[in-house]
């Protein structure tokens, strides 16, 4: 690609790897073999170690962690924190792994900015005052809505307060729209109330459950898997409706291996048994629901029969399944899921998940939906912020009116069009834009119409190589970010503080915003010198007191267990809507409506993706602990399709979509647990950066196959399993090569 | 009165999911080099779809009660420690490699160093009172470590009041990994 | 089917054992070469008595096994992963390991077959120079003779005891091993031998060819109890046998270690007996190729058979 130089003008922007510059700085990254933990792991008993209480951010569930440092000050080990509630001592492999994070040689080590066709190592303050004098050139022609913050983790959440003190309203983060969003959305229509994250499911006590996709134990969301075991070891009974046979599946009483796709048709039909046969729970229905009778009368064609059509799963066993969540409800649960954007009729999907759930009645039950507590933790005392203009929201609505958050293709598409008001400037916070949604030769459009493109990264991903200035940021293992309070069955505030230094010349993000704060004249915003003084002042509200935290990590409190059989719903009509009103006057079907979904092409397969246990998306794919085990993606490929196409266990393909996408080599693992019409494709792998030097080309990546999509018109989510692949065999030269890469 | 300690672990694969945390907490625990384990993952899945049968299986060395490994250790590098856990004593160890042919679950490997390691039953944290790293992190508490002659201990407990199978105990090797059925 | 997946991936374990390559190879080769040389010649002595001088070729193939052994020996070192701890072998004895049994039975071999040596060479300056040399063996030669047959045989049935004793691989779990190596370990030594043999004395030629003859044919016998008796054993055993019926190894044990090794040898002795032909050296090289070929073979193969069954695929 030409690399152009870039001024202030419409695209110019061009991509450049962040080597040129780095290059000083990477050498080590170059040809530093990572011996992690062979040089650097030793026994949490060894003399000298010390523990430092704070939380995980491997994944976004934020397990409490002690990490240990040796006596050079080397952190050396991560293990559960024994009172944090999220990880009750108990860690996934990821949280373990974590110092791979930290000690990644490839690490950005210093703030860039691109100078003309080249990037030049600058000091934060040259940095910092560029990005400001940006912003206020930006926000002089256009306003401050002109500005965008896409973000996602924990850390974002200073820069949120900077943004909002600067008058510009515009967020976005690919983990609402691309993954909980048409959850979300349907049960806030549905409830009135959030499913949460983490979720409000009591896992651990129901007697019956029913997952849909979500895969449990691949899924390494730590609490829902120490629950999930517990469910398993209590004897309770287990459905799994996936194509694939995860390995929650292999725990379950019943595998529903579904046709992809066709899940409402599945959900439709178990309600229409729960109705029909009078089976559902009454006494939760009359008092807290309403529209009994329209939904009724909607799924009155949606028989077992029928359903079977649709999903190949026989009659006999949706009744089956449908008689067990009777009979053990209200501790019988339909879990939500969480990454729910599959096929653009999500939040309808999600929609029949919510409605099954309330005929159980398990909202406020055991075994069914708990209502939490929150560690009250007062505010910082800042002045209010000052009013935001709202002419992007008011647009976005328009398009999406139950997004919650602005979807970041939308985003996207109106930086794209140049709509009114212009987005010119976008600050990405955490967030890895080019593989986490899909058509990202558009997000590059997208970036040309950019007078700014800022990317506060602490890894030099593709992305960096479109941007501006490129801001190191520390790890979560090096910086104290914002109290962490969420809903859980026992209210507790966790804090996150560092356990080692800033490698390098990276700075926390709090310093950061305030930094950057400070440069746009929001002195009045930042009045704390340090966070330190910020937390403390927090934490004082609750009458805690930093030193507290930092010696203990997190503070729980007593409260009465988090059942009620008076829960109260925050719908206009005040009740659980089984017949949506909301959705009813939006012109949205008010009872999800079955369509089928589109057929494969004829020799061609199903691209369905997910979870590895060992991986956090791509951000734990360089991480030279985690990639020891596992270092590439498989594409899972059933035995017989296998056979036709005569591919053999462990060799290299390439796959082409439906649109002629073509993939990266890719290992097959031919397995019986999968459908035929399917194959299965593990997210985050396949990096085309070379800076990553652990992930470069190691498996292929599902983001670029992923070109055919629906949009959720409630929400405006994208779906992921609408494309189609086929097989490409691979010369043996390339194989070779992919082999030892 | 004396009661001989005996350490054993007792598995439960209903549980466990295969994610191998297990895995990274023993090689940081116990310093294990970059390309070696001293426990691992297997997961073996039987049948053909849609008709399948999983399980997921934290595998180690089995601290056998007759260990062929020590057997056939010319040395006495290979040994029986307190509470029958079967341990390596690094300055006798020739690297000869006898026990890692003698040994039917391939549970010991060659150190970079030029000994044989493997598995300890985490002896260093036993002895202060502490679970291994592996059972301590394991999210789904399906790994249970302890005295089995011990009547309180709920490994013993376990054993007493589920079935349990062990592995190629045909062998004769009387091996102390118990899976729970 | 089966779909068996793992996470280990151990140097030397993974995919399968492959601790021990040539250089244990070769021990096992020499070591029970030497056995065979050192049983033959104590034999030797036993029928023809000490008075008259000894064949030449019998002399020479004496002197060269302590050498044998030594470089076999060396190979053995050269395995070792710690070759610093090697003097660990002598400072403890332990009953249970084959590997201490063969440490210690070469602090015997050495001195009787040197001891043997000096019996033999009695006449020659080397041994004379220092007259009660001779003097002082020969009262003894029949013990000699004895020590050399017995731990002659010790050595090379242990090179056999060595890897039967483990149970672990089935492949090398068997009873037969060991009296197969001896009797290997004495055709590998009787064929070592012919090769010093100028061939001026036929009697001696004949006798010999009598006793590759016999041994050839012991051998044979031993190969079938060996399958046999793997094919009549436990499950793992039984396929471990796939190794050499269609598995892997199968060229290598047809070809090289019954065509080459016994069943061509054979042939040409029996042609040699009917006087159809006059094969010097062919006929020993051909069993000495053999004779290391199911050395190799049985060390790799036995490697290989615990995992043969399992089809496993490495995650990584
Ligand atoms: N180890 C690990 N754990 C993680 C994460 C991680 O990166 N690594 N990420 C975390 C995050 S942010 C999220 S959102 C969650 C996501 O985890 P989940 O919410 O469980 O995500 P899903 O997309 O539901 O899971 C994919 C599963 O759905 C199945 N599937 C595909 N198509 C269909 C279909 O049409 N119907 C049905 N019924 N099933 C289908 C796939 O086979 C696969 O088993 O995981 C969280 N946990
Ligand atoms: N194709 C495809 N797209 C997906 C998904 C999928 O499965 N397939 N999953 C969807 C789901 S469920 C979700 S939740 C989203 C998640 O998508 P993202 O929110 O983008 O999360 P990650 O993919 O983990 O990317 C996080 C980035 O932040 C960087 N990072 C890590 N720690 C820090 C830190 O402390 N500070 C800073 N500044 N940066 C840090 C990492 O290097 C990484 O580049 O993706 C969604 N998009
Ligand atoms: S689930 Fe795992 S990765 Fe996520 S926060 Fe908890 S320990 Fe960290
Ligand atoms: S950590 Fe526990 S659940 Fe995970 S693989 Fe190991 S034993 Fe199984
Ligand atoms: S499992 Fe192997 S290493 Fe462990 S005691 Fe048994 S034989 Fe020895
Ligand atoms: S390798 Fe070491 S421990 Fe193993 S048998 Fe030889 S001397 Fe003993
Ligand atoms: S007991 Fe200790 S040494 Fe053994 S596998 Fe577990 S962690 Fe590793
Ligand atoms: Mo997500």
């Amino acid at each position: 690609m030409a690399k152009k130089p870039h001024g202030n003008g419409l695209s110019r922007r061009s991509f450049l790897s962040l080597s040129a510059a780095l290059a000083a700085g990477t050498v080590a990254g170059n040809v530093l073999r990572w011996t992690q933990p062979a040089t650097a792991s030793a026994s949490i008993l060894d003399p000298g170690m010390t523990a430092t209480p704070s939380f995980c951010e491997v994944c976004f569930w934020k397990c409490g962690i002690d990490a240990w440092t040796n006596a050079q000050g080397k952190l050396v080990q991560i293990t559960g924190h024994a009172s944090h509630p999220l990880s009750n001592g108990r860690l996934c492999p990821r949280g373990t792994g974590g110092m791979g994070q930290l000690y990644d040689p490839d690490r950005i080590k210093q703030p860039m900015l691109r100078d003309g066709d080249t990037w030049r190592a600058v000091s934060w303050d040259e940095a910092l005052g560029f990005v400001a004098k940006r912003m206020e050139a930006i926000k002089a022609k256009w306003g401050p809505e002109s500005v965008a913050l896409v973000n996602h983790g924990h850390g974002a959440s200073f820069l949120q307060h900077m943004m909002k003190a600067w008058g510009a309203p515009v967020t976005s983060a690919p983990s609402w729209a691309q993954c909980r969003g048409p959850r979300d959305a349907a049960f806030q229509v549905t409830y009135g109330r959030p499913v949460g994250s983490p979720e409000f499911t009591d896992i651990e006590n129901a007697r019956f459950m029913v997952l849909v996709g979500s895969h449990l134990g691949e899924n390494m969301h730590n609490t829902q898997v120490q629950e999930f075991a517990r469910f398993v070891e209590r004897g309770g009974e287990l459905a799994v409706v996936d194509p694939r046979f995860s390995v929650a599946a292999g725990k379950a009483k019943w595998w529903l291996p579904i046709r992809p796709g066709t899940d409402l048709a599945l959900l439709l039909a178990w309600i229409r048994l729960l109705v029909t046969e009078g089976t559902y729970n009454k006494a939760f229905v009359e008092q807290h629901c309403t529209g009994l009778p329209e939904l009724t009368a909607a799924v009155s064609p949606y028989t077992p029969e029928w359903a079977y059509t649709q999903t190949g799963i026989e009659p006999d066993v949706i009744r089956e399944v449908a008689r067990r969540l009777a009979m053990n409800a209200p501790n019988a649960l339909v879990h939500p899921g969480r990454r729910t954007n599959w096929y653009g009729d999500d939040t309808q999907r999600a929609r029949a998940v919510a409605i099954l759930n309330a005929l159980l009645g398990n909202f406020g039950q055991r075994g069914g939906f708990w209502l939490g507590h929150r560690f009250s933790v007062g505010r910082y005392p800042y002045p209010a912020y000052p009013k935001a203009d709202e002419a992007f929201e008011a647009k976005m609505r328009k398009h999406f009116p139950l997004a919650e958050e602005t979807p970041t293709q939308y985003l996207r598409d109106h930086t794209l069009a140049g709509d009114d008001p212009p987005i010119k400037g976008w600050l990405v916070y955490g967030t890895d834009l080019l593989n986490n949604f899909p058509h990202k030769e558009k997000t590059i459009e997208a970036f040309k119409q950019l007078e700014l493109l800022v990317v506060v990264e602490t890894m030099p991903i593709e992305l960096t190589g479109w941007a501006d200035v490129v801001l190191p940021d520390t790890t979560y293992l090096e910086r104290f970010d914002d109290l962490h309070t969420p809903t859980w069955k026992v209210p507790y505030v966790a804090l996150r503080q560092p356990v080692v230094q800033p490698l390098y010349d990276s700075k926390p993000v709090w310093w950061i915003a305030r930094e950057l704060g400070l440069r746009l004249g929001l002195q009045k915003y930042f009045p704390w010198k340090n966070v330190e003084e910020y937390l403390d002042t927090r934490l004082r509200t609750a009458g805690l007191s930093l030193a507290d935290l930092k010696a203990k990590g997190v503070v729980t409190k007593d409260a009465p267990p988090p059942y009620t059989d008076r829960p109260t719903f925050h719908t206009r009509s005040g009740k659980v809507e089984l017949y949506s009103h909301t959705l009813a006057q939006l012109g949205f079907d008010a009872i999800p409506k079955y369509t089928p979904p589109a057929e494969p092409p004829p020799g061609f397969f199903r691209l369905l993706i997910g979870r590895v246990p060992v991986h956090s998306f791509g951000r734990t794919t360089n991480n030279r602990v985690l990639t020891e085990i596992m270092s590439e993606n498989h594409l899972w490929v059933n035995a017989v399709t296998a056979r036709d196409f005569g591919l053999t266990n462990g060799q290299y393909v390439r796959v082409v979509n439906q649109d002629g996408v073509q993939s990266d080599p890719v290992k097959v693992k031919v397995t019986q647990r999968i459908r035929p019409d399917s194959v299965f494709l593990p997210h985050g792998f396949g990096r085309q950066t070379p800076k990553l030097h652990q992930a470069y080309h190691k498996g292929t990546a599902d983001n670029d196959l992923i070109t055919r999509i629906v949009v959720d018109p409630i929400m405006g989510g994208t779906s992921t399993n609408t494309n189609f692949v086929t097989f490409i065999q691979e010369p043996r030269k390339r194989q070779a090569s992919a082999e030892d890469a | 009165m004396f009661r001989k300690v005996r350490y054993v672990m007792v598995i439960d694969t209903k549980k466990c999911v295969g994610c191998a945390a297990c895995v990274f907490a023993c090689k940081q625990e116990n310093n294990v080099p970059e390309g070696y384990c001293r426990d691992w993952i297997e997961q073996e899945v039987r049948g053909t779809f849609p008709v399948l049968t999983m399980e997921n299986r934290s595998q180690r060395c089995q601290h056998c009660d007759s260990p062929p490994c020590v057997y056939a250790c010319p040395t006495g590098a290979s040994h029986v420690g307190t509470g029958g856990i079967t341990l390596v004593y690094k300055d006798l160890c020739t690297g000869c490699k006898a026990c890692i042919a003698a040994c039917p679950y391939d549970a010991r490997y060659l150190h970079p160093d030029g000994y044989v390691d493997k598995c300890t039953f985490c002896e260093h944290r036993v002895k202060v009172g502490m679970q291994p790293a592996c059972v301590a992190v394991c999210p789904t508490n399906c790994l249970h470590f302890g005295d089995v002659n011990d009547p309180n201990s709920n490994v013993r407990k376990l054993l007493d009041t589920r079935r349990s199978h062990t592995q190629k105990s045909e062998l004769g090797t009387q091996p102390q990994l118990y899976w729970l059925d | 089917m089966t779909e068996l997946t793992t996470t280990r991936h151990n140097p030397l374990i993974d995919p399968h054992l492959h601790i021990w390559g040539t250089d244990v190879t070769i021990y096992l080769f020499l070591g029970g070469m030497v056995g065979g040389i050192m049983v033959l010649t104590g034999l030797y002595y036993f029928v023809k008595g000490i008075n008259r001088e000894t064949p030449s070729f019998i002399r020479n193939s004496m002197l060269a096994s302590p050498v044998l052994l030594s470089i076999g020996m060396f190979f053995l070192f050269l395995d070792l992963e710690n070759k610093w701890h090697v003097y660990r072998f002598y400072l403890t004895f332990k009953v249970t390991s084959p590997m201490s049994w063969g440490s210690w039975i070469l602090i015997f071999v050495y001195p009787v077959s040197v001891a043997m040596i000096v019996l033999a060479n009695r006449g020659r300056w080397w041994v004379n120079w220092y007259p009660p040399a001779a003097r002082l063996v020969e009262p003894f030669w029949k013990l000699i003779a004895a020590g050399n047959v017995l731990f002659g045989a010790v050595l090379a049935l242990y090179t056999g005891i060595l890897l039967s004793a483990f149970t672990a691989r089935p492949f090398w779990n068997n009873g037969v091993l060991a009296p197969l190596f001896l009797i290997s370990g004495i055709s590998t030594g009787a064929a070592f031998m012919i090769l010093f043999h100028d061939g001026s004395s036929v009697r001696e030629k004949e006798e010999l060819g009598m006793i590759k003859l016999g041994l050839i044919t012991a051998e044979l016998i031993a190969l079938v109890l060996y399958i046999s008796s793997l094919l009549t054993s436990v499950a793992n055993q039984r396929e471990a046998v796939h190794l050499i019926m269609g598995g892997p190894y199968t060229a290598h044990f047809w070809v090289l270690v019954v065509g080459i090794g016994l069943v061509v040898p054979l042939l040409l002795q029996t042609l040699e007996a009917l006087h159809k032909l006059e094969s010097r050296f062919v006929m020993p090289l051909l069993v000495l190729v053999g004779g290391f070929a199911l050395r190799y073979l049985m060390v790799q193969g036995g490697q290989l058979s615990e995992t043969v069954a399992r089809l496993t695929e490495v995650l990584r």
